[in-house]
């Protein structure tokens, strides 16, 4: 891709809001920050610790996320689970996704015949 | 040493952040940034995590909720304007008053090393200039960032934080327009020169001149029973200024409540010039003897007992002030029928 310079904020712009959805998404099951982190990344999504561990707290501070500490281990590990209400936000986003995706798409055209 | 520039990291987000969250954010990094070091790391490993992490003010920053400002970038170009003409008039103002009191000072004190005496008016002048530029960023700021609140405050009330009917009517003559900055200054410059006005009247200020005829005397120029009239006088016009500014900061145009605070504040002060200008014990006792010395008072002719030049006066008074009650008008007519 030639190099266009504000292409990199775009593409962050784009993902920002898409970031919750993943986290919540990966919380149905029990994880702490750093493996949730890992699991994010294998997936593909691009997200960085400094984004992810605020977004953690704030998502927690609005409780659509529940904590526990386990101290049971050498070192102790916050583990995060979604929520029921986290559960019932995650169910809105997915559809209010899904609708973008289709208006995108009858936009803009599916996949590689983009813009054409 | 890894371990300590760990903690370090980690107490320096924290300290950046509301107390209550402080505790939490702190365990939480901590076990997130170990999380993130292989076993036993060395110094190299943990530098490389905490740079990836970014600097401790960036990521207290994302861990707040939301961004904190002094003053919001929507007040902030304003802001920039006030303080750009604000700061060098109060400051050069003060700074020549600062001159004049060293001057006076040095006199008083007899000193006759003249480097000594330059010294003394010039740092007097300097620490005066700039400690009234600093009052005055004081002040902008604190105007500024009260203005910021109350916006703010009337968002969470409910309300839009504007309202669609406080909307300006268009102008197309942009002369209608008054700048916040330019009400805004002229209110802090007219503050700061009624005080100083103050202190002068109640004596707290030297006023006084030197004038040389071989060698250098000192009067004080006005009576003290003219400076007590000055008081009430000063007091009345600083409220009407107030007023005025006020009244121009709101509407930001001519608007008929400006233009009745100008008109107002503008009769009011002549009225109190010209009573003023018209005392015939305004001089001090010394300085009529001065003036009665020299050849100034025989070249002016007096009318009926008045003296030409307070005649004079007084009638640029009347024009300044007729000519200034003109111009609002006709600038508020001009922009109400648009």
């Amino acid at each position: 891709m030639p190099e266009f310079e504000p292409m990199q904020n775009f593409i962050t712009e784009l993902r920002r809001g898409s970031l919750t959805l993943a986290v919540l998404g990966s919380l149905r099951q029990p994880r702490y920050g750093y493996a949730l982190l890992q699991t994010l990344q294998e997936q593909g999504i691009e997200i960085e610790a400094n984004t992810l561990y605020p977004l953690l707290r704030r998502l927690e501070s609005q409780q659509l996320l529940t904590s526990d500490w386990d101290t049971s281990e050498s070192r102790p590990r916050k583990y995060y689970t979604v929520s029921s209400q986290g559960r019932e936000v995650l169910g809105q986003l997915m559809l209010e996704w899904g609708n973008m995706q289709r208006s995108i798409e009858a936009i803009c055209g599916k996949g590689n015949d983009s813009g054409k | 040493m890894e371990n300590n520039l760990v903690e370090r990291y980690v107490y320096d987000v924290a300290r950046r952040l509301p107390e209550k969250d402080r505790e939490e954010v702190r365990r939480e990094l901590r076990a997130n940034i170990y999380d993130m070091l292989p076993e036993n790391a060395g110094e190299e490993e943990v530098k490389k995590v905490l740079y990836e992490l970014g600097s401790p003010a960036s990521l207290a920053e994302k861990y707040r909720q939301k961004p904190r400002y002094l003053i919001s970038p929507a007040y902030f170009d304003e802001y920039v304007r006030v303080l750009k003409w604000v700061l060098p008039l109060v400051g050069v103002v003060v700074m020549v008053i600062g001159f004049a009191i060293g001057a006076f000072d040095a006199v008083k004190a007899g000193s006759s090393d003249y480097a000594l005496v330059a010294g003394g008016i010039v740092s007097k002048g300097i620490s005066m200039g700039l400690s009234a530029a600093f009052q005055a960023l004081v002040w902008t700021t604190i105007g500024f960032v009260i203005a910021e609140r109350s916006g703010e405050k009337a968002e969470k009330a409910g309300g839009h934080g504007w309202k669609a009917e406080d909307l300006p009517e268009v102008q197309k003559d942009e002369k209608a327009n008054i700048p916040l900055s330019e009400s805004i200054a002229e209110l802090i410059v007219i503050v700061v020169f009624s005080i100083l006005g103050l202190l002068f009247c109640t004596g707290r200020l030297p006023f006084m001149m030197a004038f040389s005829d071989g060698n250098l005397q000192f009067f004080n120029i006005f009576s003290e029973s003219f400076l007590a009239l000055c008081v009430p006088a000063i007091l009345v016009s600083l409220v009407l200024a107030v007023v005025e500014g006020v009244a121009k900061i709101r509407d930001r145009r001519w608007s008929v409540f400006v233009c009745a605070a100008v008109v107002l504040k503008s009769l009011v002060d002549m009225a109190f010039s010209l009573f003023l200008i018209n005392r015939p014990n305004m001089f001090s006792a010394e300085f009529h003897s001065f003036l009665e010395g020299t050849s100034v008072l025989r070249v002016l002719p007096s009318v009926n007992g008045t003296n030409v030049l307070v005649i004079a006066l007084s009638v640029l008074i009347v024009i300044g002030a007729v000519s200034e009650c003109v111009t609002a008008i006709t600038k508020t007519v001009k922009g109400v029928s648009k």
